[in-house]
């Protein structure tokens, strides 16, 4: 649905010239949500505003439903761009206008008739929660109510892709979680294709499927959520992924670990399990077969939109004989192993 | 202390009068001229959505000349053109063309302050759904800074107002030139207080208007 070939972006600044997007190829398939995750300056922001051209490539080319965005000029543009919903991270709602007024205005733009425009926002308006709202000014809204209102506005020309540009990063946790889990409704339920840019990997975890990690303008690393989520190779990646899944040894934990008496009969590890993995009994089990005991010492589990997924750190108690088949077991399992050597 | 107010009064009305035509229709001709300008001022300047350096400095440049001219300068140098546009230089007809070419530039670079305030993010989502330049014009730009425009609307005519009392260089009445023959050359404070003070009242309507019809529009 959205390809980009060799994406260059470079700004004149006074300064001297900043490549914020440096040869960058992406694709997005039609139905996906697609996460593009990186720091500020990485370039994501200049990555979403080039798709629709509201940032001038410097080179490369962008297709968006077969059609090649960085060809089209004038006319030509402003009516491929009324396929391409966006929505901000400030919302950038007119405060001259209604909730009603900001829904019709890509329909007025686009020459819609005065009956038409009033029951397609009458009904978008229902689609994002706000049917009762349609008549307040975005100042008298909440910030997750304005980004309701942006989505409704985004959705009014039926678009095949929506581009979220940081779509939460002003909200709340609670709205945060509101707007994406509308966001995911409409994926699936308009077949909508999604291009997300954020910072906050809560955000790719909750509803995309794929997901790219930016730096210094280019993709470090992509692929599905779970299994980036799972094996994050770059430095960037994993400092995201911890940042979510942070388990680390309490330093209670590592004050008395330091101090014990037993310390060659123990050892530390952090299992990861995912999906079916952690759905098996499997360390009450090891503990019944091995002769081992072992210790809960931290630990998180939490859900990737269906995919249960967990960090544990646990001690393992016993002789190494034993701890070396308690081990082995646990591989068997399914479970990823990681023996900490320096608590 | 009052003895000339009552044979003066008609004067004293009909120079009300010629004040609040030559204010009115001066500031409607200079927003007629001044408002495109400021929106060309704008749409050209760098990184907007009608970039052009040339227009933009051109525009500039010939704001300035407009604003540089001190305007008992300026009405007494372009008469030539104020006949040509209205058919004579004198009375109060003849002081509207001058007036309009010195308030012009002055609502020129109050639209322009006026439209830059308006968030760029609301520009580029206007330019997302496919807006045109004409579009983002005038359903976002104007509608948006509307409180803003208002406001520079009302303190254009207060200077407007402050211009006319010179019109009577050029024969065209008003309060300003009543104050100067009667008030001044022939001793008459009374006359002179009188129309301080409805020139007083003038200024405070229309500031209470404006402020108030600001606060009506905006919806911040």
């Amino acid at each position: 649905m959205i390809t980009i070939e060799n994406l260059t972006k470079i700004y004149n600044t006074p300064g001297g010239k900043i490549r914020a997007i440096d040869n960058l190829t992406l694709h997005v398939e039609k139905g996906q949500t697609f996460g593009v995750i990186g720091l500020s300056g990485a370039g994501k922001s200049s990555l979403v505003r080039c798709i629709n051209m509201l940032e001038k490539p410097t080179a490369g080319k962008i297709f968006v439903d077969g059609q090649e965005i960085t060809a089209l000029r004038g006319p030509q543009l402003r009516a491929a761009r009324r396929k391409i919903g966006m929505i901000f991270q400030h919302f950038n709602l007119l405060s001259s206008r209604t909730a009603f007024g900001n829904v019709a205005f890509p329909l007025e733009i686009a020459g819609v008739p005065k009956e038409k425009i009033k029951a397609k926002v009458t009904q978008l308006l229902e689609v994002v929660g706000l049917a009762d709202k349609a008549h307040a000014y975005p100042a008298q809204l909440s910030g997750g109510q304005q980004q309701r209102v942006g989505i409704a506005r985004a959705l009014a020309n039926d678009p095949k892709v929506l581009l979220c540009d940081e779509p939460t990063s002003a909200l709340d946790p609670h709205t945060t979680r509101s707007i994406l889990t509308l966001l995911k409704d409409i994926n699936r339920s308009l077949g909508l294709t999604i291009l997300l840019i954020t910072h906050e990997m809560r955000v790719i975890t909750e509803i995309c499927d794929m997901v790219a990690v930016i730096e210094d303008g280019r993709i470090i690393e992509q692929g599905p959520v779970v299994e980036v989520f799972m094996h994050p190779r770059a430095a960037t990646t994993r400092n995201f992924v911890s940042t979510v899944m942070n388990v680390e040894v309490p330093e209670a934990v590592q004050r008395r670990l330091a101090t014990r008496e037993d310390g060659e009969r123990t050892q530390l590890l952090r299992l990861k399990f995912l999906g079916e993995a952690a759905t098996r009994p499997a360390i009450s089990s090891v503990v019944r077969e091995c002769g081992v005991a072992i210790n809960i010492l931290a630990g998180n589990i939490d859900c990737l939109q269906d995919t249960p997924f967990g960090v544990l750190i646990v001690e393992l108690i016993g002789d190494p004989p034993e701890r070396r088949r308690a081990l082995a077991r646990l591989a068997a399992t399914g479970l990823s192993i990681e023996v900490i050597e320096d608590v | 202390m009052f003895e000339n107010l009552g044979p003066l009064w008609p004067q004293i009305c009909k120079a009300t009068w010629e004040t609040v035509y030559m204010t009115l229709v001066s500031v409607l001709f200079a927003t007629v001229i001044g408002l495109p300008m400021g929106v060309i001022l704008v749409l050209t300047d760098r990184g907007h959505i009608l970039e052009s350096r040339l227009v933009n400095t051109v525009l500039g440049w010939f704001v300035n000349i407009g604003r540089s001219f001190p305007f008992i300068i300026l009405m007494v140098a372009i008469i030539p053109f104020t006949r040509l546009v209205v058919g004579t230089f004198i009375g109060t007809t003849g002081a509207i063309p001058p007036l309009v070419v010195a308030a012009a530039p002055f609502v020129a670079r109050m639209v322009e302050t006026s439209l830059k305030e308006v968030d760029w993010g609301v520009i580029e989502a206007a330019l997302s759904v496919g807006a045109s330049a004409w579009q983002v014009v005038y359903k976002v730009l104007l509608p948006e800074a509307l409180p803003g425009l208002v406001l520079g609307t009302t303190i254009t005519t207060i200077n407007v107002l402050g211009y006319t009392a010179m019109a009577g260089v050029v024969g065209g009445g008003g309060l300003g030139d009543l104050a100067v023959r009667y008030g001044f050359q022939r001793y008459m404070p009374d006359v002179m207080v009188v129309t301080v003070i409805i020139l007083i009242v003038m200024v405070q309507v229309l500031q209470s208007l404006g402020d108030w019809l600001a606060r009506k529009v905006n919806r911040r």
